[in-house]
């Protein structure tokens, strides 16, 4: 009843307004000594009280222009505006603990906005603000309230900031207007650098856009190592900077991109052939293939985990239960492992390992030259990106409805391949070109990703069925549900196929095809790349 | 929105307290409320220290004008209480009215406009029967009548009800109860005993002759805004849950 912005401060009235002041020591009695000419002043209480605000690794609430910030047992949304909070959307009243995830954010309408925005990133204080608050009602000859004013005094002693809320009250807007003008007098003005930044400085933070596909400066003439140096020391700063959060336990997507960048380096490192010695690329890919397989088991248990709310919905009620024991055992599981992980991470071992994989890729390797070491990276890619996009074709026609499951994971792996090659040389070529190619492969991934994650969902589910029956007793509950369950993403996976049959179809049908070569097979590239990019 | 008038034809009976207060207990109970003045002496809007309307929300031409009227609209010191705030040209309203077609049913029609902002207006209702009176007797869902349990305040009464009979309006709409009831007085007791039972329709709750009521205009606030916590003035409070929950059967 008492919010600023409830309903029946309605349509066609104005709204609260918001006015950053002038900082001076004295601005707060400045500005009372001044309103105080035009109107009857009463004070109607102060407040102290920190804001404390949150988002997540990505700053995905930051960059999507909002705040969120606890206050009082409640959880509010507002919009940002001058590097402070705006007009405030939404507010959720706290529970229990305060929210980490999009599930603990009830269906409210802030849970709404934000749940799409963090996905399965957790959220994380990022600021701690002091806020000051002393209430004003501005009143008429009748000593009758006609605006309420809340004065924030925002921040430490040194940098301190004023804000005024102002909330006008139905059918008082031409007093409103008045002390506005008011206070327009000592409205500060707009600044990059305000209240939040500073606080975020404080705790050593600040917002910073953060992507697994960064620029890796490259041009087309660039020496193919060098090329592979640019990218792999990008891949793996980004690796390094996800380490904490896993060590921390913060949220599944630390580790999740932490693999995607290993990842992504293996690829690049194999895709690229010669650019090294071979006794030295042999070294590397057994190292970073060793980084990669070190956390599967971690990532299934996470991928696992994160299947409950879906494995739920999917099942009857009365057959959900029965998987409560098999989450518990996951769950049991998933906190060994990450200790594990945890510790692996925080070793000096690792430590170590991951400074001298950045020292050598981080400036010259010292290493003689090899086959591709110094052949211009643009045709070498061009003509590697063909190369997969053939392949993919290739497997395309084969598959049939009885193709094992096997074979369209090949097809995958493949595509995931192209798909690095596009990501990692999109620097190289028109985005214009390349955008309509990328968008076609993301959507035969993203088909093939959904049969793949059904199929190793029910590997899973079985593998733990035949454990639990070999190891202790297996209550005919666990059988129904996982039986169940089982068919349910059998049935989904099979009605899958088609789909992935289809996009296969429209991936290797002649316009694509045509485009891909016109892209990356001019026949001047060939001509270039015939002698040493023989198979 | 529900629509709950405070009216009696005879004045002095604590109608207007009623509807003050009325109308803050139901802000307190959550309920967005406006509290509409059309007693042209303005003393509801008064108690919230709201000025008289600047705008007649009666034009010229007999209309009355919708939006003139929410312009008039002014938020209380209370949020979630609005207050439209009297003005004298109410004095000519009857006359207005009667110019007009379908003069019975403008109020109705014009408080329908308002709907969407609030859960109930509550009217304060200027005394007498006329043309007015009969507008608000078809725009209520209550009828609320204060009564002073004397001979005279019957007779009122009984008219009121006379008029709903002829007008063939429902009965049921009036909602009467004890009105400024002094606990020591004798006749008022015996007068209550011989009144419920000649009318069982009266509401269990009396509001009770107070000082403390007397005293809202030195505070120009309900006296629910400034009353003791155990004060015989809160029986406003007990008359608002009463008819919520009168009108939730």
């Amino acid at each position: 009843m008492d919010d600023p912005d409830s309903p029946s401060a309605s349509a066609g009235f104005p709204a609260a307004f918001r006015l950053r002041l002038r900082f001076a020591e004295t601005a707060a009695n400045d500005v009372r000594k001044a309103l105080a000419a035009e109107f009857g002043l009463r004070e109607a209480g102060t407040a102290t009280g920190p804001l404390v605000f949150l988002d997540t690794f990505e700053w995905s609430l930051w960059f999507a222009g909002l705040v969120l910030w606890e206050q009082g047992g409640c959880l509010r949304l507002g919009a940002r505006e001058d590097d402070w909070i705006g007009a405030e959307l939404a507010t959720m009243p706290i529970a229990g603990a305060t929210p980490r995830f999009a599930e603990d954010l009830s269906n409210s309408p802030l849970g709404g906005i934000v749940r799409p925005l963090i996905g399965l990133r957790a959220l994380l204080p990022v600021a701690r603000v002091e806020v000051h608050h002393t209430l004003i009602e501005l009143l008429d000859a009748n000593r009758k309230t006609v605006l309420r004013l809340d004065l924030q005094e925002v921040g430490g002693r040194s940098e301190r900031v004023l804000v005024v809320h102002g909330r006008p009250l139905r059918g008082y807007e031409p007093e409103a207007l008045r002390a506005a003008e008011v206070l327009a007098r000592f409205a500060a003005e707009e600044s990059a650098e305000g209240p939040l930044i500073r606080a975020f400085r404080r705790l050593g933070r600040e917002p910073r856009a953060y992507t697994l596909r960064p620029n890796f400066e490259l041009s087309a003439d660039l020496p193919a190592r060098e090329a592979v140096r640019h990218i792999v020391s990008r891949m793996l700063a980004i690796t390094r900077e996800n380490e904490r959060g896993i060590i921390e336990d913060v949220d599944t997507e630390f580790l999740h991109d932490a693999r995607i960048c290993i990842r992504k380096i293996r690829a690049v490192l194999s895709l690229l052939k010669d650019v090294y010695p071979p006794e030295e690329t042999k070294r590397l890919k057994a190292t970073f293939s060793r980084l990669g397989r070190e956390t599967n088991r971690l990532r299934d248990l996470d991928v696992e985990l994160l299947a409950r709310a879906d494995f739920a919905a999917r099942l009857p009620s009365a057959l959900r239960d029965g998987l409560n024991e098999m989450f518990a055992d996951f769950a049991e599981a998933r906190a060994e492992e990450q200790q594990r992980i945890a510790a692996r991470l925080a070793s000096a071992d690792h430590r170590r390992e991951m400074e001298a994989l950045a020292r050598f890729f981080g400036e010259t390797d010292g290493l003689a030259p090899s086959a591709a070491s110094d052949v211009p990276v643009g045709p070498l890619a061009a003509a590697q990106i063909y190369r997969r996009y053939r392949k993919i074709r290739k497997l395309g026609r084969k598959l049939g409805p009885n193709t094992p499951d096997a074979e369209i994971h090949a097809v995958r792996v493949q595509g995931k391949k192209l798909r690095y090659l596009l990501e990692f040389f999109s620097e190289l070529f028109d985005a214009g070109e390349l955008k309509p190619l990328e968008k076609q492969l993301r959507r035969l991934q993203n088909r093939l990703g959904r049969f793949n994650d059904l199929a190793v969902q029910q590997r899973a589910l079985w593998a733990y069925w035949e454990t639990r029956r070999a190891t202790q007793e297996a209550p005919v509950e666990l059988a129904l549900s996982l039986g169940g369950l089982v068919s349910l993403l059998h049935r989904d996976q099979q009605e899958e196929r088609e789909g992935v049959h289809a996009a296969l179809e429209e991936f290797a049908s002649a316009p694509v095809a045509a485009r891909f070569e016109a892209m990356f097979d001019p026949p001047s590239v060939a001509e270039e790349i015939s002698g040493e990019m023989a198979p | 929105m529900k629509v709950w008038s405070a009216y009696s034809i005879k004045g002095g009976v604590g109608k207007t307290a009623l509807a003050v207060n009325l109308a803050y207990a139901l802000r307190e109970a959550g309920q967005r409320t406006l509290l509409v003045d059309l007693d042209p002496q303005g003393a509801a809007a008064f108690y919230f220290r709201v000025a008289p309307a600047e705008t007649n929300a009666v034009t010229k031409k007999g209309k009355l004008m919708g939006d003139l009227l929410r312009a008039n609209i002014r938020e209380s010191d209370y949020p979630g209480l609005d207050v439209l705030p009297s003005n004298l040209a109410y004095r000519n309203f009857d006359l207005m009215l009667d110019r007009m077609k379908k003069s019975r049913k403008q109020l109705r029609r014009l408080l329908g406009t308002l709907k969407a902002d609030y859960d109930y207006a509550v009217l304060d209702c200027p005394p007498n029967i006329t043309l007015l009176s009969e507008n608000v007797f078809r725009a209520s869902d209550r009828v609320i009548v204060p009564v002073i349990p004397t001979t005279l305040s019957l007779r009122t009464y009984e008219q009121l009800r006379d008029f709903f009979r002829r007008e063939e309006l429902p009965a049921e709409r009036i909602a009467p109860f004890f009105s400024m009831v002094q606990s020591r007085n004798r006749l008022h007791a015996d007068t209550m005993t011989e009144l419920r039972n000649a009318h069982p329709d009266f509401l269990a709750t009396v509001i009770p002759f107070s000082a403390e009521i007397e005293k809202m205009g030195l505070h120009r606030k309900p006296v629910l805004a400034y009353a003791a916590p155990d004060s015989r003035a809160r029986a406003y409070q007990a008359l608002c849950d009463e008819l919520r929950a009168r009108d939730d059967q």
